[in-house]
């Protein structure tokens, strides 16, 4: 393998985990399809034209490769769903972007939330915790609890959406 | 990974991609989850398959290749997934998505208007339901009657995309070509319309945007010869043309969820056409005649009247002119005479119809003696005017930015070349260039001798350019804003090394040989043959005709409309390139569209007052969006002074302006007790003038109880400031006055109401 083919992994590899990740792969498909993205790169000539040019050419390899793996695994794949989640990718992240300044952005935003809202939202995406169990620790209804997490979502992403369009 | 906060059992969960997308990335963020270390894993595997490929090749065990391996995947799936990729990256993959699939729908909106209009006006209704019912007993079973109507054609669209591109861009072609597995759900394109469904009938494919920079890095390179898009758009009728304007805003308006205002008479839009093109009121005669003209393109015809007109290549001569030069020279009379020479120049190319390309090319590859001339004021080429006015400029700026500059003759620092870009940036597409030795952070000593060694950094909002240094062939990169805004990003990654070790763009741009001669005429050929700078003529003409720019340099919220602004503005760059218009063509096709006809609500002071703030913030978002246009014209109605040239005259006769702004605002002097009105002739007074006179009728008074009013709402700071300048000038603030301004609010310790108070006053004049 040359230099440059290192370099590219080294360059590219963080970017195109996330993106997988971020339309829906678990921690261990996202490795093994970033993985097979490059080997499927590297197999043929490959001339850097620009990181921009790169990362997308990657992306969308990575794309075709999950559409791929789950159709063989007989999963249903909506592929137009697929499509939104890719295309909000790129207004988030950019057409070039490995999607370090979302994550950073993400977690700028996250900061911001009340101490509730971080609260609900880290046990229910960092410890899986049921809407009961989040309601109770927080001594609010299970509806509350709901409505508390959507609303600190909503702030995220409208959070995000004025860090990541209004730069 | 699926949204955990939906219940899925109660109803059917719509897509929210933005929803989704946040819930995946927040299991890192609150994990703190990094993306792991795979280079070692890639190699092996890499290196594994390429061992596995080149055993097979000798025993022809192809088909053992993956289990070998221990990949996920075949060569095979390899080579497709690859192709796929490239292929959907050569077609611009991007933002074609949604709207390409947008495209596959809505193309018969025309013919339901048309048919909804005969049904209406209830003739032929009967022939109609005897000619439906004739045909269902003549048409045999399985055939395909076409539409009666024929619906315009999406040039644009069909120029990038046909049908069956679009339907591949959206589903990779292997789903389709393996039916035995159906486990992917291909989409209809009904379904990919989710976030525009409303149906349209001609739709926007920008292929310009980002996704120029995307090329597939197989491709052949794109060298700095390569101007312009690749795919050039086809020319389109004016009426195509204006029912796309009408389109994409009808589009936004229904996806963000804004009701426009009804459409004014007929009269007030003769009005406000007028004021547009020609800068004043239609006269007497000329409203007669439109009256009295029956025929149904009367519109088009009073248009073509005044673009014809001599007023009209006066009144935009100036405006042009002004925007060049980049200093205001509208209804300035004491004016030099080279500069009156530019003004008149730009005058007859605008009465010939001259394409605004070969505008800016004779204009930037004006002769080299240009660079050297003494002044400006000496040229008698009006064309080379602006060419050396800007040199001379330049020379100041940098004869006081840093004297040792001044030591060596400027052709030794190419001063001319770089303020030539400069300013060809800056009409390209509102991007200012600053020198990176000091703007990019790095404060880097020495070597300032060779001032072009250092990196030039071209920026703006918009666009992103970027001057490498030390290259005998430079080439400027430059990169238009898609979905988001750019950053600035200080790095030259967006050029790369050919296999001659030379640097090229990854994009097309407009190349410049610094060190060469003909450096100024490649740049010029390069304005005159590329869609881009055209961009910035459309902003100057759209904010001139809708008071507000179509893309501000300030940015944009996707709810505002950022890409279907942008888009829209590339679609009329596009065809002013493609068709070589001038720019009255451009001016017509603004004032001949729908959105140009559409009321505007009258948000004064009194208005501020009463309404609530649901109302203030939708008043706001319809004139944000063009839902709601500016109406100067309403104003002069409303008021109550008989006439505009009543109170023009009662302030030119009087004179003193400071005294006597102040009665008039607070009522202490009627129009009928000006015994001087009859003294003085009738004025013909520009619409800035017009502007500013009708403004001395506002009722000053309330200007406190207005910024109480506002402050006191939950609004953010840069939204009341919109507000004030709606109030106070029936405009949206520019950059610069939004930067002042928010000097101004710390100034005062961020009081929101005094800030306010001292805004609204200084656009009204008084306090």
């Amino acid at each position: 393998m040359s230099w440059d083919a290192s370099v590219l992994i080294t360059n590219h590899q963080a970017g195109v985990w996330r993106y997988l990740r971020s339309i829906g792969c678990d921690h261990a498909l996202a490795d093994d399809l970033t993985q097979e993205t490059f080997v499927a790169v590297l197999r043929k000539p490959f001339v850097q034209v620009s990181p921009a040019a790169t990362s997308s050419y990657l992306r969308r390899v990575a794309y075709h490769l999950l559409v791929t793996f789950r159709r063989r695994q007989k999963k249903v794949v909506i592929t137009s769903e697929m499509d939104q989640l890719d295309l909000q990718w790129m207004r988030w992240a950019g057409t070039d972007g490995d999607g370090a300044e979302l994550t950073e952005a993400l977690e700028d935003c996250f900061r911001r939330l009340t101490t509730r809202a971080q609260l609900s939202l880290k046990m229910r995406f960092g410890e899986n915790a049921t809407r009961e169990l989040i309601a109770k620790e927080l001594g609010i209804t299970e509806h509350g609890a709901k409505n508390l997490m959507q609303r600190a979502k909503m702030q995220l992403k409208q959070c995000l959406d004025g860090k990541l369009n209004r730069d | 990974m699926i949204d955990r906060d939906r219940d899925s059992s109660k109803e059917q969960p719509t897509f929210e991609p933005a929803e989704i997308l946040l819930s995946n990335l927040l299991n890192d963020v609150v994990c703190e989850q990094s993306p792991p270390e795979l280079t070692n894993r890639i190699v092996s595997q890499f290196n594994r398959v390429t061992a596995c490929e080149s055993a097979s090749a000798t025993t022809s065990k192809s088909a053992s290749m993956q289990d070998l391996s221990g990949g996920l995947f075949s060569l095979a799936e390899y080579d497709q997934a690859v192709a796929f990729a490239e292929s959907e990256i050569a077609r611009g993959y991007g933002w074609t998505v949604p709207l390409a699939a947008e495209n596959a729908k809505g193309r018969s909106q025309l013919a339901e208007k048309k048919l909804s209009v005969w049904i209406q006006r209830g003739t032929m209704l009967v022939a109609v339901l005897a000619a439906c019912v004739l045909a269902v007993l003549l048409i045999p079973p399985g055939f395909e009657t076409k539409p009666t109507i024929e619906p315009r054609i999406n040039d644009i669209a069909d120029s990038r995309l046909d049908q069956s591109q679009r339907v591949d861009q959206t589903v990779p072609p292997q789903v389709a070509s393996q039916p035995d597995s159906v486990a992917v759900i291909t989409a209809a394109p009904d379904s990919i319309e989710k976030p525009f469904s409303n149906e349209r009938q001609l739709a926007i494919v920008p292929d310009n945007r980002v996704d120029n920079a995307i090329k597939p890095p197989n491709s052949p390179m794109v060298v700095a010869n390569n101007h312009g898009p690749s795919s050039p758009t086809k020319q389109m009728s004016d009426n195509d043309i204006i029912g796309i304007i009408d389109d994409q805003l009808k589009l936004l308006w229904e996806r963000v969820g804004v009701t426009p205002q009804p459409s004014i008479k007929t009269e007030l839009w003769l009005e406000r056409s007028s004021l547009a093109i020609v800068g004043r009121l239609p006269t007497a005669a000329e409203k007669e005649a439109f009256r009295s003209n029956k025929n149904g393109s009367r519109n088009v015809e009073y248009v073509d009247k005044l673009l014809a007109s001599q007023e009209f290549s006066k009144r935009w001569s100036e405006i042009v002119a002004g925007h060049y030069l980049g200093k205001g020279v509208e209804g300035i009379r004491s004016q030099p005479g080279p500069q009156l020479s530019f003004v008149k120049w730009i005058a007859d190319s605008l009465s010939n119809k001259v394409f605004v390309g070969d505008i800016e090319r004779e204009m930037i590859s004006g002769p080299n003696s240009a660079a050297t001339s003494e002044s400006p004021l000496l040229r008698t080429d009006p064309a080379a005017f602006w060419l050396a006015d800007i040199l001379e400029r330049s020379e100041v700026d940098h004869r006081e930015s840093s004297e040792h500059l001044s030591k060596k003759p400027l052709e030794q620092k190419n001063v001319g070349l770089v303020a030539a870009a400069r300013q060809t940036m800056r009409i390209a597409g509102s991007a200012s260039m600053v020198c990176s030795q000091c703007h990019d952070g790095e404060s880097r000593k020495g070597d300032f001798d060779d001032y072009l060694a250092a990196t030039q950094s071209i920026r703006g909002q918009d666009s992103f350019w970027k001057v490498p240094a030390s290259l005998s062939g430079i080439s400027l990169d430059r990169r238009v804003a898609g979905v988001r805004p750019l950053k600035v990003v200080k790095s030259s990654e967006y050029f790369f090394e050919d296999a001659e070790g030379r640097l090229k763009l990854s994009v097309a741009g407009p190349p410049i040989q610094i060190n060469g001669t003909t450096a100024r005429s490649t740049l010029a050929d390069w304005f005159r043959s590329s869609v881009e700078p055209r961009r910035a003529m459309v902003e100057l003409v759209w904010n001139e005709v809708f008071k507000q720019p179509l893309v501000p340099v300030f940015g944009l919220t996707e709810e505002e409309g950022n890409n279907d602004r942008a888009d829209l503005r590339y679609f009329l760059a596009s065809q002013m390139q493609t068709g070589e218009r001038d720019l009255g063509a451009l001016l017509r096709w603004m004032v001949l569209s729908s959105a140009f006809r559409l009321d505007g609500q009258k948000m004064d002071s009194p208005w501020y007052l009463k309404a609530t703030s649901e109302q203030i913030a939708e008043a706001q978002k319809q004139t944000r969006l063009f839902a709601s246009l500016f109406s100067s014209e309403s104003s002069i109605r409303e008021s109550k002074w008989n006439s505009i040239n009543e109170i023009a005259n009662w302030v030119k006769a009087n004179r003193s302006y400071e005294l006597n702004n102040q009665a008039l605002a607070q009522g202490a002097i009627s129009p009928t007790s000006q015994s001087s009105l009859s003294q003085t002739s009738k004025p013909n007074y520009s619409e800035a003038q017009v502007r500013f006179l009708v403004s001395l009728s506002k009722p000053y008074r309330k200007v406190s109880d207005v910024a109480n009013r506002l402050a006191a709402s939950q609004m953010s700071w840069p939204m009341l400031l919109e507000h004030a300048y709606l109030v106070s000038d029936s405009r949206f603030p520019t950059q610069g006055e939004r930067d002042e301004s928010e000097k101004l609010f710390q100034a005062v310790e961020q009081d929101r109401a005094k800030a306010l108070v001292m805004i609204i006053n200084s656009k009204l004049g008084s306090n």
